[in-house]
């Protein structure tokens, strides 16, 4: 597993947290800015609604620097992160549970529940296994994901571009998706209990 | 058995609303197909959040920032006008890569400068933060999982939930635009872009001031998403439904995660509910007119003399040539439909039971109203059906609607005045189904009314002069996006449309005899010729048979030989005109 760029040493990261505490906001801005890439990937692979999801890294990061104070410099800030994006997420499955009417939406909340049910270590490392995975994949699949999502073209252009069916697209992008996922999981295999 | 191909087409967005509900009903029932779909939106997520979205996140970052700094409204509106001009405006990225070059002080200026042009006109102000006004009873803002309480003048963040359990608030946003929360009502500001709002549950009256076209207010519900950009409307979140009333401007509804949405404009509704596609329609009018009706029945010959369904054609009409690259009038002819099979009446008499007929998704009685006992089933499909008072005065024209036990279940109902204007349908011209329809005997004694006729859907022209696929005495509508991009782009027929013969053709010439009902009909197409009020898909059926291109509506007994006629109304069909001045 590779070391982002982004991760701060914890050394450094322990300082910035001790300057929050003392009530330097400039530093909070560099602690954000370290993880709120991660912890919205990381929510996303548990509630995949892109609304909700930003709502709930704010939410996240919010609750942070208001209970900073509660949280031990030197330990690790993006287990902390995750552990209070995960009960926000909880707390969203239970404002779904109450509304049953729709039994699609209700299922696919009951089954997204048992992934939070997930060791901390899995969850730590299926985000790195993830971008692994993806600098795993021969360029033509990289080149497809970056005319989906980091250029966020509709399926016609990108169609366009590769000079292939929108139907092409939809297939191979379904596939790559499923492709991606048995890698983390073959990578995951490792990290289990 | 839910095959590869359908759930790539579901991931994929590409099935139609109907079928991607039936496909999530199966869904829902096994287990494995839907772990299959739930890992791709997992995956399809987080590529998103790990590849891309870098305005999206700097979205979530400012909002955290505000929070934490408690920035000024200035900072934010500073902020945020980075965040919508930079994308738009990439001269201010060459600008800033040349401040080496420039003086600095001119390249403030400049920047200065173009803020200010581009700040108070390139768009109208955002809609910033909010606050509390007229605050009554119980009224509770989550923020950070606290309960506080609210007071008048109560600032409000980003991402706070306002829960109403008992009277009233308003929240008025720095740009005047005020959400009037009723009791029992629960709804959350955006995080991201506080034009991202959630009507969790319950209602609000709306006065929106004008948003950025590209960038609209958006409330989401449960049921469903409305984008507006500018209007007054009522928002109505039950549990499985969501009712949308505009009073005035245009809003965009769609079903909670469907692309095709559809245009509400003021006067319109359109209601959200599970397992079916959107409906809309317009609301009952305030005030109605009666007008003259001599000695006719209104029941069998609906509608005020001076209404444009009992005019006849005037001597100064102008005509022209049927314009429509899909229409064929020559080669496709005609037909005539019966009404049975259209949406069946029922008049009740004075010693009917008053029944109520209620909204099947939501806490509504639209009317009380003597009901016909031969009026719907209990318990049975769901169908399309007019009621008729006893009085003779109100038809109610119910889309999906059965009986259940001493009350009628509809999903719409619309009043509709039958010594009135004839106005104020909800088929997709804004015009009665009841309008235009050849009554049962009219054939032997005369039509003395214009007919109602449905024509090819692809074949009308959904640019209309008004902007949409309608003339008067059509109206706008609110129409799926979808359903508007099926119709042509050009071409002289649109709802409203009045088709009629020349009066200067002999009817004897048309080959279908001096008497009989196709002659009657072609004599009424040429006194007061036949409005579009609706249309009929494509039918994809191949092989001999030609799908007629235009249909008329008539009450006729069983045993009437639809095939002949059929033939005979081709013969006069192909000689219809389009009246564009129906001059006296």
């Amino acid at each position: 597993m590779k070391n982002q760029a982004g991760d701060m040493e914890v050394q450094q990261e322990a300082e910035l947290v001790r300057a929050v505490q003392a009530g330097d906001v400039n530093a909070f801005a560099s602690l954000l800015d370290g993880h709120l890439d991660y912890l919205r990937a990381f929510i996303a692979l548990k509630l995949p609604v892109a609304h909700l999801v930003n709502e709930i890294a704010h939410e996240t990061f919010v609750f942070a620097y208001r209970n900073i104070h509660r949280f031990t410099a030197g330990t690790s800030l993006r287990a902390w992160l995750r552990a209070i994006a995960a009960n926000l997420v909880r707390a969203e499955f239970q404002r779904y549970a109450r509304e049953q009417a729709n039994q699609f939406t209700y299922a696919k909340h009951r089954l997204l529940e048992q992934e939070l049910g997930r060791s901390d270590a899995e969850d730590a490392a299926e985000m790195e296994f993830l971008r692994d995975c993806v600098e795993e994949l021969p360029p033509p699949m990289k080149e497809l994901l970056t005319l989906k999502y980091r250029e966020e073209l509709p399926t016609e252009k990108i169609a366009g571009r590769l000079q292939r069916t929108q139907t092409w697209v939809w297939q191979v992008l379904f596939r790559l998706r499923q492709q991606l996922r048995q890698c983390v999981e073959g990578k995951l295999s490792g990290v289990k209990p | 058995m839910i095959t590869h191909e359908q759930l790539i087409a579901y991931v994929s967005g590409e099935l139609a609303p109907g079928e991607r509900i039936r496909l999530e009903d199966q869904l829902a029932a096994d287990e494995a197909a839907l772990r299959s779909v739930l890992e791709q939106e997992r995956l399809d997520a987080a590529l998103r959040a790990m590849l891309g979205g870098a305005a999206e996140r700097e979205q979530v970052r400012q909002a955290v920032l505000e929070v934490v700094t408690g920035s000024s409204y200035e900072d934010v509106k500073s902020n945020v006008m980075r965040v919508v001009a930079a994308p738009r405006f990439p001269f201010l990225d060459w600008l800033a890569g040349w401040r080496g070059v420039f003086a600095g002080g001119l390249a403030a200026a400049a920047c200065a400068a173009l803020a200010f042009l581009l700040w108070p006109h390139a768009e109208p102000a955002p809609i910033g933060f909010a606050q509390l006004s007229d605050v009554r009873n119980a009224v509770v803002i989550v923020r950070n999982g606290s309960d506080l309480v609210a007071k008048d003048g109560t600032a409000l963040q980003p991402g706070d939930t306002i829960r109403v359990d008992d009277g009233g608030t308003t929240v008025v946003f720095s740009d005047k635009t005020r959400l009037t929360l009723a009791a029992r009502t629960e709804m959350k500001l955006g995080v991201g872009d506080a034009r991202e709002l959630q009507l969790l549950a319950g209602r609000l009256a709306a006065r929106v001031a004008k948003q950025p076209a590209d960038r609209p207010l958006t409330i989401r519900t449960p049921m469903a998403t409305a984008r507006v950009v500018g209007t007054e409307f009522t928002l109505d979140a039950a549990p499985r439904a969501t009712r949308i009333e505009v009073s005035e401007g245009l809003v965009k509804m769609a079903h909670a995660g469907v692309d095709s949405a559809v245009e509400v404009a003021g006067g319109e509704f359109a209601l959200a509910v599970p397992q079916s596609e959107l409906v809309a329609g317009l609301l009952p009018a305030k005030q109605t007119t009666t007008g003259d009706m001599g000695s006719r029945d209104p029941v069998t010959w609906p509608f005020a003399s001076d209404s444009p369904w009992n005019r006849p054609i005037g001597s100064g009409a102008t005509y022209a040539d049927v314009q429509s690259p899909a229409l064929n009038l020559a080669g496709n002819g005609g037909s005539v439909r019966p009404a049975s099979h259209f949406r069946p009446f029922f008049v009740a008499k004075l010693g009917d039971r008053p029944q109520k007929i209620v909204s099947r998704f939501q806490d509504e009685v639209f009317a009380t109203t003597p009901v016909s006992a031969e009026a719907l089933r209990d318990g049975g499909d769901w169908v399309n059906c007019t009621l008729i008072d006893p009085t003779r005065a109100i038809a109610y024209e119910l889309t999906g609607a059965r009986r259940r036990g001493d009350r009628i279940e509809a999903m719409i109902c619309a009043p509709i005045q039958l010594r009135g204007p004839g106005a104020g349908g909800n088929l997709f011209s804004g015009l009665p189904a009841i309008a235009g329809i050849i009554r049962a005997g009219e054939l032997e004694r005369g039509i003395g009314h214009a007919l109602s006729v449905s024509v090819l859907h692809t074949a009308l022209n959904r640019r209309g002069p008004g902007g949409g696929p309608f003339v008067w005495p059509a109206r706008h509508m609110p129409i799926e996006e979808k359903k508007l991009a099926q119709m042509g782009s050009a071409g002289n027929v649109h709802y409203g449309t009045l088709l009629a013969l020349p009066r200067d053709l002999d009817l004897a010439t048309l080959g279908v005899g001096n008497s009989g009902p196709a002659f009657e009909i072609a004599r009424v197409l040429q006194s007061h010729g036949a409005y579009v009020t609706h249309s009929m898909p494509v039918d994809q059926a191949t092989g001999d048979w030609k799908q007629p291109h235009v249909q008329f509506i008539a009450e006729l007994p069983m045993e009437t030989h639809w095939q002949k006629l059929d033939a005979d109304i081709s013969r006069v069909v192909c000689h219809l005109k389009i009246i564009t001045n129906n001059a006296r």
